[in-house]
């Protein structure tokens, strides 16, 4: 579990959790990538006190598919794991899959959320 | 990197025991304050997961003081024994920062639909005993309807299972096991592939990310991207049919539910719900439920099967515009029906609950929350559905 600045997935999560929170964030201290690695997975998801556990996962789900649309709209992210069995459909549905497993542990932070994004999604700079 | 830790460990531990056989020469040296936080200092250098670290130099410590306390170092062992056990195999956190969240396991367990969780759980005479928590998650290959320029529409399978077990059933107070294969439909907002303009824009602060100029840019252009789309909507429903059952599987019901679920973000300030950053889920459900011969209601006589019904509220507001700080406001509404209950649920007050809860919190935690309402037996929400279970069978 790593959370890296030399990690193009780890910041463009990050980039993109500043924008889903700007309303929590703007005027106040400037949060550094490396703090935002801290955040606790409750928070990036947004969830209420006493959420039932279904209900985590369904948020969990809809934080997974928003990340999932603007890595592939804004930052032209393709899928990692393409190839001539995986269409783009089953890529996407795995991705989305493997975040909203990983966002709905809200006790975790993060950049526990990092890496499975880096082996879900190709970044700037990566090879396919 | 696992063996230089437990090098470290097997070093703790060695000098413990060294300790032990030189308690003259321990008790006349001894500077408890100045050693211990020297030796949790030298816990940021041990290739070993700190809090394992500083559990066990908490435990050496504490045994230490309270040996002292009585004049003789003679009970030091027991004490450190206790110790031990209360800091280390007593504690979730530093037993999941061991197994879970540090070495191999870490890794294979990170991308993997199971998920595993050691969870310190309360029992009676102020006692605890150790569960593991056990999710496993499975979506097949999702299947995506003709898209349209501003709308997803997929529908795939699920198969879960979730619990918490524990070494001896009877002790178990969460003694729950829920299995279910479930077919899932949903939409949802799409976002446009954009121009090079806007991803230059976005990349551009990712490769400055801690750049305070580079980040509004960023957020600039993000509202030029979602304003046009008005708001994020995400919808999902789905059918679920498995079991409920207990840790040793003699009570089980089986169930069938239908359930939707919807989230609505706004991206229009000029809207109510934009304007104050108010994001609204909400989740219904309808179970049919089999209860076997073994389960309690059963028992008691009633082995029909029967219907309940869940409803719940949930909204997440950003309050920091009012507060000055970064901080937000959450309310949950949850409601649960029984419907057609007989007399003795209805007279037990069991067939309903409603449980309403605020809270205020921002990134470093929680500051105020307030409930009102109770789930049955009074229990809490991470309970629900076991509640729902024990309760109703």
């Amino acid at each position: 579990m790593s959370w890296s600045k030399n990690n193009n997935a780890h910041k463009t999560l990050w980039a993109l959790i500043t924008y889903f929170h700007k309303d929590t964030l703007q005027g106040q201290p400037f949060v550094k990538f490396a703090d935002g690695g801290e955040w606790e997975l409750g928070l990036v998801v947004k969830i209420a006190g006493n959420d039932s556990p279904e209900m985590i996962k369904d948020k969990a789900g809809a934080m997974a598919t928003l990340l999932d649309e603007f890595f592939t709209g804004v930052f032209k992210t393709k899928y990692e794991k393409l190839s001539a069995s995986v269409d783009e459909n089953t890529a996407r549905g795995d991705g989305i899959a493997a975040m909203s497993n990983a966002l709905a542990q809200t006790d975790k932070k993060l950049k526990t959320v990092g890496d499975i994004v880096d082996e879900h999604y190709v970044f700037k700079g990566e090879v396919e | 990197m696992m063996n230089k830790g437990l090098f470290m460990l097997f070093k703790i531990l060695l000098i413990s025991t060294l300790l032990l056989f030189t308690k003259p020469l321990f008790a006349q040296v001894f500077d408890e304050p100045t050693a211990r936080a020297k030796a949790l200092k030298k816990c940021d250098s041990y290739n070993l997961p700190k809090l394992l670290c500083n559990a066990l130099v908490t435990s050496f410590f504490d045994a230490a003081i309270e040996s002292n306390e009585q004049g003789s170092l003679d009970n030091f062992e027991d004490y450190l024994s206790n110790n031990l056990k209360d800091n280390i195999l007593k504690s979730d956190e530093v037993l999941n920062e061991v197994v879970f969240n540090s070495g191999l396991l870490s890794s294979k367990l990170e991308d993997s639909p199971l998920s595993l969780k050691f969870k310190a759980i309360d029992v009676e005479d102020d006692d605890t005993v150790m569960g593991l928590e056990f999710a496993y998650n499975r979506e097949f290959a999702r299947n995506y309807l003709n898209a349209s320029k501003t709308m997803r529409r997929y529908y795939t399978f699920e198969f879960d299972v979730s619990g918490t077990v524990t070494q001896k059933a009877e002790e178990n107070p969460r003694d729950f096991i829920e299995a279910k294969a479930s077919f899932l439909g949903g939409a949802y907002t799409r976002i446009p592939t954009q121009p090079k303009m806007v991803t230059d824009i976005a990349q551009y602060y990712v490769d400055n990310i801690d750049d305070e100029v580079a980040q509004k840019a960023f957020w600039n252009a993000m509202d030029d991207v979602t304003k046009p789309l008005g708001g994020f909507t995400y919808f999902k429903y789905g059918i679920e049919a498995g079991f409920e059952t207990e840790q040793d599987f003699d009570a089980k019901n089986t169930v069938i539910t239908a359930f939707a679920f919807t989230q609505y973000e706004s991206w229009d300030d000029g809207t109510f719900l934009g304007s104050l950053g108010l994001i609204p889920s909400a989740r219904f459900a309808l179970d049919e439920v089999n209860p076997n011969s073994e389960t309690p209601r059963a028992l008691a006589g009633d082995n029909s099967s029967y219907r309940r019904v869940s409803g719940e509220l949930s909204l997440w507001m950003p309050i920091s515009q009012y507060t000055g700080k970064s901080m937000f406001f959450t309310f949950n509404y949850r409601t649960y029906r029984e419907l057609s209950a007989n007399d003795v649920i209805k007279n037990a007050n069991l067939d309903k609950y409603h449980l309403r809860t605020y809270t205020i919190g921002g990134p470093s935690g929680l500051y105020l929350s307030y409930t009102s309402g109770s789930l049955p037996f009074d229990l809490q929400s991470q309970q629900s559905v076991e509640l729902g279970f024990k309760t109703y069978f």
